[in-house]
């Protein structure tokens, strides 16, 4: 039931995260990034992974991935995380589903290629979840989804080879059948799927979280004969050997891919097999439907002894502990001596069938995308460190030209009956970005509206990849001669970090000119969420009056603006108001 | 299909975390504690699995109170016996 997970989380969190964490055996910082509401599966990740991993979270701004990626001063950034969760959902890049907008291709390389270099941090990317009126056939809908899905999935694999893990979403939702599509959770939270399908997603990422912390396994030790290929290597011409994929050679090659793959990642290979080493060799010199060539193991080692001697041996030679070795060899007896001699040797059960047996390594998850170790870490530090330097100032000169790329327009729009509903709703709940916490009704700001000398203004703002609608508002009510006061003013945190608050504020500003104010008094009243405005006046040049009892006051002079240098044409609509 | 008050309560205590409170049909953000945004969407998941109905945005907007749950819940053929 989905109330016993609300419950859990409710009372995971109860206990004091000091003691989890000291309970726990792992910590991991975690951040959380996307276009969506991304609540649900940050809760179900940490409480999947509760108590053995402690998790240390971080949930990004909606819709600000790119930011938080490029700005090195991110609070991301600041967060220093060790596994970075992804998820771009289908609803996000294509406004709710309305247009079939692109990919943001070229955003995204840009963003992974340079936390590639800054971060060392693991990426986790969810992809995008099919759309709901996707019907497997050849609609733009499906196109769309299915072309969404291969570039998501390229780019992560090719911006960060070896450090990046990709999650389906769809397998999962095919357990759903149509009750994961919940549009409504979208429009009244951003939320992509049934919170249900969230949490169910939640707990698979939180398996791969796992593998990918945990990544124990260092080496492969794998036996030949029936194993990398099929029939005995010493007993038959290798010609003979079950190896061309037009036969059940095919099983094996597959198998040959999947190690080869690891081998890529950084796992090492090795041969262990009962046989003469010249007849092995000749194996991969004669057999060209090998998929792994002898240079892709670090160690052969084949011999007429035990093969747990052999793999003592290999652990030595290559400085690794046991427990880091994976033992694969389709002989039972084999296995069963690896294990009674080397318990700490993961020996796992190869199926009977060779068809078979590609599939269930990969499913162990034991040769997942492995963390680095903590030498690889060190030994790339250094490098990364100095290369950090010297990229910084075009790293800056990124996110400017990320943001100046947006092509953001800000709209001001004066209160009126048509959108006074939105207004007085983002006047209720905008919690965190807003100075005074002020609460009007409905009727109490239409009457502001309708009084000239009040200036009451709300904030359309869109960007390239869309319109995030009505976003922010203002309201200045006049004092004495020549002073107003900013009695409110707050906006959605979806558009932080775009300078949009400074265009708001400017739009401000140039109203009070031209009616001749000289002075504009500001207050902040802090609770216990809006924090993050806490500096916003300063940050406009307001100079602080008084601050008792949690009521800071300040004033400014109405003249010269504040920069504004990523909104890019302001239609001015001064006047209506 | 028509439920009890009991039994409305039996989904939303968890969500809500009520233990023995009360709803009355005014409860609301307002009063119950742990009522806020999050967890309005929670009640709305724990519902939609438990009663098998399908809100629409502006549905779960337009929830204010238990009586305004009440009467969304009626527009998809779910009567919720308050009076038992």
């Amino acid at each position: 039931m989905f109330s016993d997970f609300v419950s859990a989380v409710r009372h995971l969190r109860e206990r004091p995260p000091e003691t989890r964490e000291h309970e726990a055996a792992v910590c991991l910082r975690i951040a959380f990034l996307g276009n969506c509401t991304l609540d649900h599966l940050r809760d179900a990740v940490e409480l999947e992974l509760a108590p053995r991993i402690f998790c240390h979270t971080y949930l990004g701004p909606f819709g600000q991935w790119p930011q938080e990626v490029l700005d090195e001063r991110s609070r991301l950034a600041e967060f220093k995380p060790d596994i970075v969760v992804l998820y771009l959902s289908s609803l996000g890049m294509t406004s709710g589903g309305s247009r079939l907008d692109p990919v943001p291709a070229a955003d995204l390389e840009n963003a992974l290629r340079t936390f590639g270099r800054r971060s060392s941090a693991r990426l986790v990317v969810v992809l995008p979840e099919p759309l709901a009126e996707c019907s497997g056939g050849d609609s733009d809908a499906d196109a769309w989804y299915r072309d969404g899905v291969q570039k998501v999935a390229t780019i992560v694999r090719d911006s960060l080879p070896g450090r990046c893990a990709i999650l389906d979403p769809a397998a999962t939702l095919a357990t759903f059948a149509k009750g994961w599509a919940a549009a409504g959770y979208w429009t009244s939270a951003k939320i992509p799927l049934h919170p249900i399908a969230v949490v169910t997603i939640g707990r698979r990422l939180a398996r791969m979280i796992e593998n990918i912390s945990s990544a124990r396994i260092k080496v492969v030790a794998v036996d030949c004969d029936d194993t990398l290929w099929g029939g005995l290597a010493g007993e038959v011409d290798p010609q003979e050997l079950q190896l061309s994929p037009h036969d059940g050679g095919a099983a094996y090659l597959r198998l040959q891919r999947v190690l080869k793959e690891a081998a890529r990642r950084g796992i090492l290979l090795v041969a262990v097999s009962k046989n003469e080493p010249a007849t092995v060799e000749a194996v991969f010199k004669t057999r060209p439907e090998m998929v792994l060539s002898a240079n892709d193991f670090a160690l052969m080692k084949v011999s007429w002894g035990p093969k747990s001697q052999a793999i003592q041996e290999a652990a030595k030679e290559l400085n690794l502990g046991l427990d880091s070795v994976l033992f694969l060899d389709d002989s039972a007896f084999e296995r069963g001596e690896v294990q009674a001699a080397l318990p700490d040797v993961t020996v796992i059960d190869l199926p009977s069938n060779p068809e078979e047996r590609a599939a269930f390594v990969v499913q162990t998850g034991l040769l997942e995308r492995p963390i680095l170790t903590d030498e690889d870490l060190r030994r790339t530090e250094l490098y990364r460190e100095e290369r950090l330097r010297t990229e910084s100032r075009s790293a800056a000169a990124t996110i400017n030209e990320y943001l100046s790329s947006l092509d953001l327009r800000l709209t001001p729009v004066a209160f009126a009956p048509e959108n006074l509903a939105r207004v007085a709703q983002l006047i209720a709940k905008t919690n965190q970005f807003n100075l005074t916490t002020r609460r009007y009704s409905h009727q109490q700001l239409a009457e502001l509206a309708a009084d000239p000398n009040v200036y009451t203004h709300a904030f359309r703002v869109a960007d390239r990849f869309g319109d995030a609608g009505l976003i922010g508002a203002i309201i200045l009510q006049p004092e004495e001669e020549g002073v107003a006061r900013l009695d409110i003013f707050l906006m959605s945190c979806r558009v932080m970090g775009r300078t949009v608050e400074n265009a708001m504020f400017n739009h401000a500003l140039r109203w009070l000119r031209e009616r001749g104010y000289e002075t504009i008094r500001g207050e902040y009243l802090p609770t216990a969420r809006n924090g993050m405005v806490a500096g916003l006046l300063s940050a406009f040049g307001f100079t602080l009056e008084s601050g008792e009892n949690g009521h800071e006051r300040y004033t400014r002079s109405t003249e010269s603006s504040v920069d504004d240098p990523y909104v890019v044409s302001t239609d001015d609509v001064v006047g209506v108001g | 299909m028509t439920i009890g008050r009991p039994e409305l309560h039996e989904i939303l205590a968890p969500v809500f975390e009520l233990g023995d409170r009360t709803l009355t049909l005014t409860s609301g953000p307002e009063d119950v504690e742990k009522w806020d945004s999050l967890n309005h969407l929670n009640m709305v998941a724990a519902i939609e699995e438990r009663l098998g109905v399908s809100m629409s945005g502006q549905e779960i907007a337009s929830i204010y109170s238990v009586a305004d749950l009440i009467a969304v819940l009626r527009a998809h053929g779910v009567e919720v016996n308050w009076a038992d």
